[in-house]
């Protein structure tokens, strides 16, 4: 009847462990400020905690959390009247997004399998890597802000771009395959 | 991978080329490198397919701390955990739930019975993600917006019909001259009614509580301060400067009921009101473009239909067309003079 009455602390905690920073990338997407996405998650699992007992999810947990944490979003949005300005970069709204919320959400395997791996690597190169990839520094600006040589970054990319290749293997075939393919 | 100059080819340096990291002495020892077989390029290749599909996340992760985050929610429910278990140790706390009416709903409807008074029992509705309605136990039927709160006693009290609501709400009270019904709003504010219907949107953080009645007469206020309302007027209080009045918009009935029953309804109205009003109603945005023709008079009534679906009814009865920017923070459409 409901399914959240049981859930113990420590439960709570993967749950929050495990989607912390997907929701952050998420939040953060409509938000475009980090802090504030942080802190939009963060009160969003405070209030699932408090009202454990009574939330009675009826859709994927998923889809509720990402529901939750978006329309929190939207309503800063609201609030601080800044909707105009607001920028979204990658926001790839399907047509008519608003009756399909489902969907948004639903990520595919490839781009929760990229995700997983980019979150598990050990945090110094997780952060050069994002850095590099998603925030378009340069080697010398990420050298300059984490206050390492530029050899170390150059290390830290090489070895990310390692342990991505050997995780996203399955996927890399096919890619590399086809493109010989059409080379030939 | 060594090669004669002593650089060493390896992800590093092949990650550094793709990223245009080199300096030309190296650039040329990589570029040299990837000729000199097929299957050096094809190890280049798989490197730049990884680094292409990193980056083909629907949305860019962010460097966070998932442990010092959680560090922090502990800190902030810990405390909340306590006052729980004290509850359950004075009430005796059952719970009830309701059948959720679309995919999105989650409701809470929670019924404590409290030990002290064994006929009361306190409900508190609440609508999560989607509308939900109720009928009373005195015959008023209640419409809950999303993220919105409704507590009261389930059997009323002798002399009044007491609720309390935090976000918005539409109202059709049941008439009994005999039993007020007063709704208790955040900062002592209320709507007091004998048998009538209304919204009121008060919601956590907002600037004003706003009250619009559709049918009979409403008296809202807070301490003394009060204002009786009729049949199409919208009383507003500031809950910054406490101030109290009411406005005018011939859009008022729309603009509170909207979200409840989804209805448009224009009679020779412009363009330009129009599209102010939409832009007021839905998270996209729309311009005009071909602003020879904001006075155009309109006439149509839609229900429960989206945005994309109105303009171009609009649009293909008025010799006017539509355009998409999807390129907009806002997906944004344009409304232009037909070529034709």
């Amino acid at each position: 009847m409901n399914l959240n009455s049981s859930i113990t602390l420590s439960e709570f905690e993967n749950l929050f462990k495990s989607h912390y920073a997907e929701l952050c990338a998420f939040a953060n997407k409509y938000l475009e400020d980090v802090d504030a996405a942080e802190e939009t998650v963060q009160a969003f699992f405070v209030k699932f905690w408090e009202n454990r007992e009574t939330v009675n999810i009826k859709t994927s947990q998923r889809s509720y959390i990402f529901t939750a944490i978006k329309n929190a979003c939207l309503n800063q949005i609201k609030h601080i009247k800044i909707r105009e300005e607001y920028k979204v970069v990658n926001l790839r709204e399907k047509e008519d997004s608003q009756y399909s919320v489902d969907e948004e959400f639903e990520a595919s395997e490839l781009d929760q399998k990229i995700r997983k791996s980019i979150e598990s690597l050990p945090e110094g190169r997780r952060r050069v890597f994002i850095m590099s990839r998603f925030e378009g520094l340069k080697y010398k600006e990420i050298a300059e802000k984490l206050n390492i040589s530029i050899k170390t970054v150059e290390n830290q990319m090489g070895s990310a771009l390692k342990y991505l290749k050997s995780e996203l293997s399955d996927y890399l075939v096919t890619l590399v395959l086809m493109f010989n393919f059409f080379m030939k | 991978m060594m090669n004669e100059d002593n650089i060493e080819i390896n992800d590093s340096i092949l990650m550094a080329y793709i990223n245009l990291e080199l300096s030309a002495e190296r650039l040329g020892v990589v570029e040299d490198w990837l000729n000199a077989s097929e299957e050096n390029k094809r190890y280049f290749l798989e490197i730049k397919k990884t680094w292409e599909l990193s980056g083909s996340l629907l949305s860019k992760p962010v460097s966070v701390n998932s442990d010092k985050a959680w560090q922090n929610v502990l800190a902030k429910i810990e405390p909340q955990e306590k006052v729980i278990q004290m509850t359950k140790n004075k009430f005796n706390t059952t719970f009830k739930f309701i059948i959720s009416i679309a995919a999105m709903v989650v409701i809470l409807f929670s019924v404590y019975k409290f030990s002290a008074h064994d006929n009361e029992v306190s409900l508190n509705l609440m609508a999560n993600n989607s509308v939900l309605s109720e009928t009373l136990s005195d015959g008023s039927e209640i419409t809950l917006n999303e993220n919105s709160m409704l507590s009261y006693l389930e059997g009323f009290t002798e002399n009044e019909r007491r609720v309390s609501l935090k976000g918005e709400a539409f109202f059709n009270i049941e008439r009994n001259e005999k039993k007020p019904f007063i709704i208790d709003l955040p900062n002592k504010q209320y709507v007091k009614v004998l048998g009538t219907s209304f919204n009121i949107k008060a919601i956590d953080n907002d600037s004003i509580t706003v009250v619009y009645v559709s049918t009979g007469t409403v008296e809202f206020g807070y301490d003394n301060m009060k204002l009786i309302l009729v049949a199409g007027e919208t009383g507003v209080i500031n809950n910054n400067t406490l101030d109290i009045y009411k406005i005018t918009d011939k859009y008022s009935e729309i603009k509170q009921r909207y979200w409840q029953n989804k209805y448009l309804d224009f009679e020779g109205d412009n363009l330009k009101d129009i599209v102010d009003l939409l832009n007021d109603l839905f998270d996209e945005k729309i311009v005009i473009e071909c602003q020879s023709r904001e006075n155009l008079a309109i006439s149509s009534s839609f229900e429960d239909k989206p945005l994309k679906y109105i303009l171009n009814i609009i649009a293909a009865t008025n010799e006017l067309s539509i355009k998409v920017d999807e390129t907009k923070p806002l997906k944004t459409y344009i409304i232009s003079c037909d070529e034709n």
